[in-house]
């Protein structure tokens, strides 16, 4: 189940400093270990999190990519993303 | 024999150790659960048993509807909660397990959960509440995050068994029960303020949750927590089960204190059971 695998990749960057930094310096290459489609890589680097969530990722796991934050998902940013979607 | 003493409810946002200092006599938030940490105390628990959901810490590539906790102590937390250093805490093993065995005599499909960590969710309002640790902890989790939650006539049901269980325990022994969580709460998803990551759909609903707590209106509660009602409460609302499960499990007497908090989402309450 590809979605569960996005959601590991968000509860990782709560625990995993190694992670946020390879996300910070190189989302793309930072994504391999992760067993992501196409589609979902892309969303991902796009801090697409509104399309995420429709997904079907929970709210509570994309929350955690505005750790740091990664994937140029700062809070407001993300809230407005994800506002968006209703 | 062992006899449950009192119950009480709080939240547990994460973010709270480290931008709300404990008993900080000039903030509300600190003041409640400082006025709750006193009650706690006044109540000598010897065992603080606590409904949980856990957030996808301890379970997430098997997430069991129901679970309790059964080893010698556990530690957290396991997500990296701010400004709550890492803890161990005991659990009253042969009790967690009596307690797992008789809820599956009474029906409850009850996943066994031999080695566990926890997350802040048990965390914070031990932070609060207990923050020496010297309190052994029963987790009962049940799941209120990922849809379908359970029914909240079956949380009530498993309070009840969690109550029969304590009271069939041999030793003397006190037994607080907690509730953790929020009553309204959306986490990242679509609902949440603007410029925030959180939210509180229906502040409507979770007032009507605590003026049912506070009297002690298990069946009110109950009838009104559908999945729906759940739902719109937040994407976490399923943790209004967490506070039917220890109305149950207390005997749904009315509150000794209960109101909504500072975040109109939530609530805080305690119930004297015995003096």
């Amino acid at each position: 189940m590809s979605a569960h695998e996005v959601g590991r990749l968000c509860r990782q960057v709560l625990t995993d400093e190694e992670l946020v930094a390879a996300l910070l310096a190189d989302p793309l290459a930072a994504m391999a270990p992760f067993d992501l489609t196409d589609w979902e890589r892309n969303a991902l680097l796009a801090g697409d999190v509104a399309a995420l969530h429709r997904h079907g990722i929970h709210g509570l796991l994309l929350s955690y990519l505005t750790h740091a934050p990664v994937l140029g998902l700062d809070v407001a940013t993300y809230s407005t993303r994800m506002r968006g979607v209703v | 024999m062992a006899r449950i003493v009192a119950g009480l409810g709080v939240p547990h946002h994460p973010e709270n150790p480290s931008t709300i200092a404990r008993r900080d006599p000039e903030d509300e938030t600190a003041k409640l659960y400082a006025c709750l940490e006193d009650l706690l105390d006044q109540a000598r628990p010897d065992v603080l048993l606590m409904f949980d959901c856990d957030h996808m810490n301890a379970f997430f590539d098997t997430v069991p509807q129901l679970a309790i906790g059964v080893a010698a102590q556990t530690s957290g937390p396991n997500d990296a909660t701010p400004s709550v250093a890492p803890t161990t805490i005991p659990v009253p093993e042969a009790l967690a397990g009596h307690v797992r065995d008789a809820c599956i005599e009474d029906g409850f499909d009850v996943a066994l959960s031999r080695c566990f960590t926890v997350d802040h969710s048990i965390l914070v309002p031990l932070h609060y509440l207990r923050p020496a640790h010297d309190l052994p902890v029963l987790p009962v989790f049940i799941n209120g995050l990922l849809p379908p939650v359970p029914d909240a006539g079956r949380c009530a049901a498993l309070g009840h068994a969690v109550r029969e269980a304590v009271a069939a325990w041999p030793d003397e022994l006190r037994v607080a029960i907690l509730a953790s969580g929020s009553l309204s709460l959306e986490v990242g998803g679509p609902r949440v303020a603007p410029g925030s990551i959180f939210g509180e759909p229906d502040r409507t609903w979770a007032a009507r949750a605590v003026q049912l707590l506070a009297a002690g209106d298990l069946d009110a509660l109950t009838a009104e927590a559908t999945r729906d009602q759940m739902a719109a409460a937040g994407n976490v609302g399923g943790e209004v089960l967490n506070w039917i499960a220890m109305l149950a499990a207390i005997g749904s007497t009315p509150a000794t204190t209960a109101q909504v908090g500072p975040r109109a989402g939530d609530g805080y309450g305690f119930w004297t059971v015995e003096p």
